[in-house]
């Protein structure tokens, strides 16, 4: 291009400063929504790092290789380093090698003599990472340092000896192999995990484990020099540790990272005593990848879209400019220089215009980078300019230069007498422009290939955009003929204000494309309101059913009855916390026991998630019998009311005759599951006479559940006896009576009529009970030879299970209990998965578990759910008291703060940022617009005006021409923008790594999408009322006398 | 010359007849400055009703000025004399509502038509809005369009029709209003023989009907066929006849 022309170009620029600078800005703005995807990607891959680094431990990021000596062979440490991937070894701290192996230590007489088992450590390095308290480093085979601690508890000193023998593998001792070893100095370990990798050499001295019934003392760990294994200990172990050099890991080297560390790790470990490599480093790496692969798709996606907006945008303004130099491309034309020159010297001030932008849109999305990723990235604030950020920047250049070119393609190919009219020739009421023909074409096959599912994953974000672009344009289309016919009927109805602006919204060309904008401005934002929302709240509800309440602490209680008073001393009303039992099955194709309290757990659990299906009716998981046959104290009295012998024949041997006593047994379960069958003594028949009957039972501390009673044979007895006992009460003294009335009893036997006795028949029992009498119950029994049992029969318990489909659980009849018993149960209904993100499992009562064994057996673990974080302190503290330790704590904040950190979330949050300023290119398209066709629209009603239409009226026809416009494209834009979201949330990931049970609620935020969208009508009705008013105060007579 | 107290008969022709006081116009000593710029100075003239008064002279003389002034649509003017149409003294700078309730008329040069509107439209709106009832509105604007001879052009827009029919459209817009005093700007000047006979037929047919009509125009043969005459120059009257 010459200077001349550039320098023309220059010239025309300046003269209309306004436009200039107008599509200069929007240049920039394609510029910056197109380089920001790739800019706020690679922010983004480096936050995902950052948070992934700094949620690993040093070890888990560090590498550790470790090979055993077997004596023969002694490894060396550049061997062992040779097992680093060559890709990794550069992004390593400067190795550390510590050769340790097992030995017994002699214990003084204090601790009773005698050895004890631990690991001696000896550092390459000496004592570079040790507080020497006292002495020196040990360098001799013989040289020892012990820790301060130790000393001072076993009261040594520098100089003492002390007594070794090897133990490799924590052998017994190996008697041949014994040394004696001087005490060179004492020391204090420096906690550097990036030396020692986690190991601990002291804290242990003076302490003691208890293991069964004995306790094992501990010992600091000894620090001998290297020497000390060659001779001592050949099964010594030498560990190369390298820690991650966090700043030379870079975004770009986790896939070989991940990739030549699993290669590494799939080579057989530790095999012929070879080296083992243990490291989460690709761990960390791998899910780094994933987030990086989400992100690189997600952010452009989101940000393409704005682009596209912006580009459509610009293409606006670089139609207003060229439909503004229809003159000088007539004249151009004119002068001979035909279409191609008009054409040049349309890219030569527009193009240059786009062209001046495209730097400064890079400029504003590296700077929009960096404050965002500051706000709200781990780590954020650097600019890291990838290489698509440079690409994305040339596309903006070619698609600026592009769209000029096609907003000038009409005007170029008009004869020169139309160009030289101050309005453009009309286009028939639905004619389509070629542009807007392919628009709406691409646009209809991309929303038909997304609802067909023919595509899927993040690309389906581009679909509000996509819809809403192709209908914003057919209803552009459609306005035209419409807004005409009814610009008619009100003017013939006499409406002067309705029918002036109904035709011109129908005959202003701008109108069209302000349609159009609007139309997808609005649906943006609505999608990003309810993509930003349904991603919060997905996350927060998976955190809710991942976790199962606010706070859950795994505990190592065995104990379930004393875990479940402990809670509820600690909260009587079950209010906000509650014990949960996991035991897990005895074989894998079993439910596991999920045994809850069902009102705690109505207050205290989380709500599932709408998406995954109904939650647990917990009213159903009670078991009404809980508790009926608990028998607690160490003693029981049992009254018997009648005992009526109906029958009584002689048997084969009728000698020796034994007393008419009837001796009666307690049949029990202790709370270990065990059997016990406690004597009662014998009554004698004696119809309506109470006997009581006492005797000592194992029932306290823990309870016992009474599983019947046994009507026993006295020794000498030979007779066949049928008849009615009646049994009014069983007590421990002091307590309730067991509700027999109450429990389920099962036959002895097959009853008969006492009539039919006859010797050879066969005993039986059968029991009656009477709800007016709760505490009794009635025995008939036929006792021919033997005892016979009336049994309690404990009543299925109810449970509901999860998954929701039989098909894939078979239907539920027994559980594992606490001993790890089976325990009859009955399902009572189903549901996909249950508080905790647990499936296949079936929810039990946990007091009517705990009545059948109160101690845990089973595999399995007590947990405490805790709906108040705050009291979290107060629990563990009730715990400790009673000697239970909490082994592991799980926060919901601390899950949905991962989730919250996740690219899924970073890019979803996003969405919110293009969706606002989706809404201010919104705006400004009307103010674009505005400005670009002030002129002749306030000409025009000045020309009303001079004939005699009132300002009023005028005024009214000003705002209202931008108002209708506005208010129909932006309830047709949020109409495609909840279209939209519906389309397309359930195909978009809300989370890196999906989840088994967990089902994305994608049920439209209708409120939210309803505010946003009244915030674009009201904020975009705002900015055309203004734009309106203005114009119409532009509207002066005189105006009529100005040339266009 | 004329007080402005007779009545005519406004034009409306074709069966529509409506009876308001045809006022005279009366201007004294008349000066109008843009800025530095003096575009009328010390113009004294009167036109009175029932004939054609043309205003005559040069370009750029302030024949515009002269008639925008007394339709009191003059923005941005420094304004000095008095301009009275009949009883009522006229504001030359943003007193166009009140010589619009006097029926004071005004087609502009070039067109003043609104380009987004057609033929029809721009003729019936400023009725509607007046609050003449949509029949009656439609009846009259069809009638000023056969008037003008365009009553086959009336469903086009402004910039469809040619300069000369754009220049017939905002006089039939001017005589569907039936306004009692018609200022006309080179009503005729885009116009080819036979259509300047036909619009000049209808100012002085509304002129005969009773109208006040003051014609602005630099055509002699037009400026010949008017009652009276004032020549501008250089924004003064130089001549009256």
């Amino acid at each position: 291009m010459s200077a001349g022309r550039l320098a023309v170009a220059w010239s025309a620029a300046r003269h209309r400063r306004g436009q200039a600078l107008a599509l200069v800005l929007l240049s920039s703005l394609v510029t910056a929504s197109a380089v920001l995807g790739p800019l706020y990607a690679r922010s983004l891959e480096h936050a995902l790092l950052h948070d992934a680094l700094d949620r690993a431990s040093v070890m888990s990021t560090g590498i550790v290789v470790e090979q055993v000596s077997d004596g023969a062979f002694v490894p060396s440490t550049p061997a062992l380093l040779s097992r680093i991937p060559e890709q990794v070894r550069p992004l390593l701290r400067p190795p550390t090698s510590i050769v340790s192996g097992q030995v017994t230590m002699s214990m003084s007489p204090r601790r009773g003599g005698g050895g004890v088992l631990v690991t001696a450590y000896a550092p390459a390095a000496g004592c570079a990472r040790l507080t020497l308290v006292s002495g020196r480093c040990p360098t001799a085979e013989t040289d020892v340092l012990v820790s301060a601690a130790e000393a001072r508890f076993e009261g040594w000193k520098v100089g003492d000896r002390v007594g070794f023998a090897s133990s490799p593998g924590g052998q017994v001792p190996d008697e041949r192999i014994r040394a004696t070893a001087r005490i060179v100095g004492t020391y204090e370990q420096v906690r550097d995990d990036t030396y020692w990798f986690g190991t601990r050499l002291t804290g242990r001295a003076g302490t003691r484990v208890v293991a069964g019934l004995g306790s094992t003392p501990q010992v600091d760990a000894p620090v001998v020099a290297p020497a000390f294994f060659a001779k001592y200990a050949p099964g010594s172990t030498l560990t190369v540790t390298s820690a991650l050099d966090r700043p030379t890991l870079g975004v770009d080297d986790l896939p070989a990272v991940a990739a030549a560390l699993t290669a590494e790790k799939a080579r057989p470990q530790g095999d012929s005593g070879g080296p083992t490599i243990t490291t989460a480093l690709d761990d960390v790496a791998r899910t780094v990848v994933r987030g990086q692969a989400q992100a690189s798709v997600l952010v452009p996606l989101l940000l393409g879209q704005l682009a596209l907006l912006a580009a459509v945008v610009l293409g606006l303004a670089a139609s207003a400019a060229v439909e503004q130099r229809r003159p000088e491309i007539a004249l151009v034309r004119l002068r001979g220089h035909g279409v191609r020159g008009a054409r040049r010297m349309l890219l030569a001030e527009l193009g240059g215009l786009v062209a001046v932008g495209v730097p400064l849109g890079v400029v504003v999305a590296g700077v929009l980078d960096v404050l965002v990723s500051r706000v709200w990235l781990p780590g954020g604030g650097a600019l890291d300019v990838p290489l698509g950020a440079v690409v994305a920047a040339v596309a903006a250049l070619l698609v600026g230069v592009l769209t000029v070119l096609v907003a000038a393609r009409g005007p170029l190919r008009e004869p020169i007498p139309s160009l030289l009219r101050r309005v453009p020739p009309r286009r028939g009421a639905l004619a389509v422009g070629l542009v807007d023909a392919v628009v709406v074409t691409v646009a209809a096959a991309g929303v038909v290939t997304i609802v067909t599912g023919s595509v899927s994953g993040p690309v389906v974000l581009a679909t509000p955009a996509l819809l809403a672009l192709a209908v914003g344009l057919v209803l552009a289309m459609l306005l035209v003929p419409v807004a005409a016919r009814l610009g008619h009927v009100a003017l013939r109805r006499g409406h002067v204000a309705a029918g002036v602006t109904a035709l011109q919204v129908a005959r202003r060309p701008g109108v069209r494309r302000v349609v159009a904008i609007v139309t997808v401005a609005s649906a943006l934002l609505v999608f990003a309101t309810d993509a930003y929302l349904a991603g919060q709240r997905n996350r927060a509800e998976r955190a809710s059913l991942e976790t199962g309440a606010q706070v859950v602490l795994s505990t190592d209680s065995k104990d379930p009855r004393q875990l479940r008073e402990l809670l509820k001393r600690l909260d009587p009303g079950s209010t906000w916390v509650a014990p949960v039992a996991h035991l897990q099955p005895g074989s894998s194709d079993a439910v596991a026991t999920m045994a809850v309290v069902p009102r705690a757990m109505a207050r205290v659990a989380l709500p599932i998630g709408a998406g995954s299906g109904p939650t647990v009716d917990w009213p159903s998981v009670l078991a009404s019998d809980l508790s009926s046959a608990e028998l607690s104290g160490r003693r029981v009295a049992v009254q018997v009311s009648d005992v009526r012998i109906q029958r009584v024949l002689t048997g084969l041997d009728p000698t020796p005759s034994a007393p008419d006593l009837l001796p009666l047994r307690l049949e029990l379960q202790d709370a270990d599951g065990g059997s016990l069958s406690v004597p009662l003594g014998a009554v004698p028949f004696r119809p309506a006479g109470t006997t009581t009957l006492t005797a000592a039972v194992p029932c306290a501390p823990r309870s016992c559940t009474l599983v019947g009673i046994s009507i026993d044979r006295a020794p000498d007895e030979t007779r066949l006896l049928a008849g009615d006992v009646t049994v009014a009460r069983v007590a421990a003294p002091g307590a309730p009576p067991v509700e027999l009335g109450r429990l389920t009893w099962s036959s002895y036997g097959t009853p008969y009529s006492l009539d039919r006795l006859s010797v050879g028949s066969p005993g039986f029992s059968f029991v009656t009970t009477s709800k007016a009498e709760p505490a009794v119950a009635r025995i008939r029994f036929a006792s021919s030879g033997g005892i016979v049992t009336a049994s309690t029969t404990p009543a299925p318990l109810p449970v509901v299970v999860a998954p929701a489909t039989r098909g894939a659980t078979p239907e539920v009849t027994s559980v594992s209990g606490f001993v790890g018993t089976a325990v009859t149960v009955a399902e009572q209904g189903r549901v996909r998965v249950v508080p905790g993100g647990v499936t296949n499992v079936a929810l039990v009562d946990y007091d009517a578990l705990a009545a059948r064994a109160s101690r845990l057996y089973a595999s399995g673990s007590l947990d405490v759910l805790v709906a108040d974080p705050a009291r979290v302190g107060e629990v563990t503290s009730a715990l400790a008291r009673s000697g239970i330790s909490v082994r592991e704590r799980t926060d919901r904040a601390e899950v949905l703060d991962a989730f919250d950190r996740s690219a899924s979330a970073w890019s979803l949050r996003l969405a919110l940022v293009v969706g606002v300023i989706a809404l201010l290119m919104g705006a400004l398209v009307l103010v674009l617009v505005g400005v670009t066709s002030w002129r002749s629209r306030s000409r025009d009603l000045a020309a009303l005006r001079l004939a005699g239409v009132g300002g009023s009226t005028l005024r009214r026809v000003g705002v209202a021409e931008q108002v209708a416009v506005i208010v129909v494209a932006v309830v047709v834009g949020s109409a495609c923008g909840v279209a939209g979201a519906r389309l397309a949330l359930r195909l978009v990931p809300f989370f890196t790594t999906p989840s088994e049970v967990y089902v994305p609620d994608v049920r439209p935020a209708v409120g939210a999408m309803a505010l946003s969208a009244g915030v674009t009508m009201v904020w975009l009705v705002a900015v055309g009322l203004v734009l309106g008013l203005w114009l119409a105060g532009r509207a002066v007579v005189s105006r009529v006398r100005e040339q266009p | 010359m004329g007080t402005g107290t007779d009545v005519g008969l406004v034009a409306g022709g074709h069966g529509a007849e409506a009876y308001r006081p045809s006022p005279a116009i009366e201007v004294e000593g008349l000066g109008v400055r843009f800025g530095h710029r003096r575009a009328l100075e010390g113009v004294t003239l009167a036109a009175r009703p029932g004939v054609v008064t043309a205003v005559t002279g040069p370009s750029g003389a302030g024949k515009s000025t002269l008639l925008w002034s007394i339709a009191g649509a003059i923005t941005g003017a420094t304004v000095e004399g008095t301009v009275r149409v009949g009883h009522a003294t006229v504001r030359p700078a943003g007193g166009r509502a009140a010589t619009l309730a006097l029926g004071v008329g005004l087609v502009p040069q070039g067109n003043g038509l609104a380009s987004v509107l057609t033929a029809w439209e721009n003729c019936i709106v400023p009725l509607l809005d007046g609050g003449v009832g949509p029949g009656e509105a439609a009846q009259r604007v069809s009638e000023a369009l056969t008037a003008v001879g365009l009553e086959e052009s009336g469903g086009h827009l402004i910039e469809e029709l040619s300069g000369g029919q754009q220049q017939r459209v905002a006089v039939a817009r001017a005589l569907a209003s039936r306004p009692a005093v018609l200022l006309a700007d080179e009503p005729t000047s885009e116009l080819d023989h036979v259509n300047r006979e036909r619009v000049l037929e209808l100012l002085h047919d509304l002129a005969a009907a009773g109208c006040t009509v003051l014609m602005a125009t630099h055509d002699p043969e037009a400026a010949a066929q008017a009652a009276a005459e004032v020549h501008l120059d250089e924004g003064h009257v130089v001549s009256a006849r």
